[in-house]
């Protein structure tokens, strides 16, 4: 991934490391600057919206020793406010593209953008604020 | 227009997909969250040994692996083996990344087992072998 950066800080990722299974995705801490916004983030799959001042990306969440059981979300940084919020929504796989109109997210039942048939649109509703890792 | 036998072979055919689908989606519910079918076991490496993987951007990239595998080269170039036996699925790669060697140093803390199916692709399971902490590229 290219180097982001957002209002002169740079986004960046520490500890990475791979999930699942060979071939699966990375992920690892995310940082804004020198502020910590959360673990786990899917690294090369977030992106910035200029228009709602948001850093949109994808949190695993491994809270079981099945796989089936551990899931994805999709989240935001308002750089606004500095504030963190989650859709109140499961994924098995997601990886997200872009956002439409400003209401809709468009984003792949996969880990990557290159099979049209795994792509679909999610309407951005009311989304839960959450603190901070430390 | 189908008649006959060609009909029941084409319903038979759907059948047997939809129900190869429902088979593996429940063979995935045994895979646990390291991606071992059933489960693993602990070990430390007694010695240096020689390993592959398909590797992927990330991989490369950081230089670093967590899942290897012990297998015969000349099997590692049919992408059927990675998509199957080790369960890359095109959900997650659309593309295989390149095979690499590299080499588990000894002293390293693994856990072995069989690979666990993952939606989408046929119930292959070879050997796996994972490393919680990763290893390095040899370089």
């Amino acid at each position: 991934m290219e180097e982001l950066i957002i209002k002169n800080k740079a986004v960046k990722f520490n500890s990475p490391t791979q999930i699942i299974n060979m071939g699966g995705p990375w992920v690892g801490v995310l940082f804004i600057g020198e502020l910590k916004i959360m673990v786990d983030v899917i690294i090369d799959n977030l992106f910035y919206s200029k228009e709602d001042d948001r850093l949109y990306f994808v949190r695993y969440h491994k809270i079981s020793k099945w796989e089936k059981e551990n899931y994805f979300t999709i989240n935001y940084f308002d750089l606004s406010t500095n504030k963190l919020y989650m859709f109140d929504m499961k994924f098995e796989m997601v990886f997200l593209k872009e956002i439409n109109n400003s209401s809709e997210l468009i984003y792949y039942e996969a880990f990557h953008d290159r099979d049209e048939s795994r792509k679909k649109q999610l309407i951005l509703g009311n989304a839960i604020e959450l603190l901070l890792d430390k | 227009m189908l008649v006959g036998g060609e009909a029941a072979g084409v319903a038979a055919s759907r059948l047997g997909q939809a129900g190869k689908a429902a088979w593996l989606g429940r063979a995935a519910r045994f895979t646990t969250s390291d991606g071992f079918l059933f489960g693993s076991i602990g070990f430390k490496a007694p010695f240096d040994f020689k390993v592959g993987l398909y590797a992927s951007e990330n991989t490369l990239k950081y230089e670093t692996f967590n899942w290897s595998t012990i297998a015969p080269e000349v099997v590692t170039k049919n992408q059927w083996f990675g998509r199957n036996m080790l369960q890359i699925t095109p959900a997650f790669q659309e593309t295989l990344g390149p095979w690499s060697s590299q080499v588990i140093p000894q002293g390293t803390y693994l856990r072995i087992g069989l690979v666990g199916p993952q939606t989408g692709v046929g119930f292959g399971s070879w050997l796996q072998l994972y490393a919680p902490q990763g290893v390095n590229f040899i370089k």
